[in-house]
């Protein structure tokens, strides 16, 4: 016997988690922003050794399902993609750049679809700044 | 001419080099030494200059005379110092390296634009001539940039590195 899992059931739960502990947010491709929904990590992945530059590099956890319609994101988040942030959102920019409305994240991975089947409970992305 | 043998000319040629990239046109801000920066807009302002000593060495054409030499006290030689200058430029909106904040502006020719940039401002500059002296010499031996395979492609920011050797000379304490 397979067992049933439900599917809408479960991506239903993370977008109603990922709202409840981040924000609206877009992915932005050719100037047309996709609304989304997402919350967002910071991390240091690199030590300060012997490179040009010391990355601060963020995971956004993207719900699967649009913040307006409640259906699947379409199209999925994409590397051509730009992740845009209401500024105040992230840590770091409120108090040193209070004039910036938008922040906009490099997306630096392929997108990485989390769930244990074909459907998408919800989205991992890599950014940067 | 008569040549100061009490001037530190490495660290008159790193001071130089310095200068120069603080008074380069289109630049954001330069730093000597910098440890690695933050990417974004937390980091320094890009594009940024940013000048690393690099280290000094006898040339090896002197290294082998020198330990012929009859007499044991070190005596004024020829030494080389390998600076690095590096340009390094805002991270672009995508992977595919083409757009700044939703602007064309790919890195390719940007980083050829500062390549001959800093060719005319640094390779013979008249201060330059002068501190390194008849018998020294201003040799650009390369440039590099992460624009390659193996790198980091743009991912941090592309960068330029212009690779010069000074040959100047060191007046050991007679």
């Amino acid at each position: 016997m397979i067992a049933h899992f439900a599917t809408a059931r479960a991506q239903a739960r993370w977008d109603n988690l990922i709202k409840r502990q981040g924000d609206r947010g877009a992915l932005r491709q050719n100037g047309i922003d996709r609304a989304i929904s997402v919350s967002i990590q910071q991390e240091k992945p690199m030590e300060r050794l012997g490179g040009i530059s010391n990355p601060l590099d963020r995971t956004a956890l993207v719900s699967a399902l649009d913040p307006d319609t409640g259906i699947e994101l379409s199209p999925p988040p994409s590397e051509r993609d730009v992740l845009v942030l209401d500024a105040d959102f992230v840590m770091g920019f409120h108090d040193q750049f209070g004039d910036i409305d938008q922040a906009t994240f490099k997306i630096i991975a392929p997108p990485d679809s989390m769930g244990a089947s074909a459907h998408t409970l919800y989205w991992r992305i890599k950014v940067r700044r | 001419m008569s040549i100061d043998p009490t001037l530190d000319r490495r660290e008159a040629i790193l001071e130089r080099l310095f200068a120069i990239g603080q008074g380069l046109n289109g630049i954001a801000g330069a730093y000597r030494n910098h440890g690695p920066t933050e990417t974004g807009i937390l980091g320094v302002p890009r594009p940024a200059f940013l000048l690393y000593d690099g280290a000094s060495k006898l040339i090896p054409e002197q290294a082998d005379s020198v330990r012929r030499h009859k007499r044991p006290p070190f005596p004024p030689t020829i030494w080389r110092m390998d600076p690095q200058i590096v340009v390094l430029l805002q991270n672009r909106d995508t992977v595919e390296n083409a757009m700044l904040d939703a602007i064309p502006a790919p890195i390719g020719p940007e980083i050829s634009g500062w390549m001959n940039l800093l060719n005319g401002m640094v390779t013979n500059d008249s201060v330059l001539v002068d501190l390194v002296t008849p018998t020294g010499s201003i040799v650009l031996t390369s440039f590099d940039t992460d624009l390659k395979v193996g790198r980091a492609v743009g991912a941090y920011g592309a960068w330029l590195m212009m690779l010069y050797e000074f040959d100047y000379p060191f007046y050991p304490p007679q």
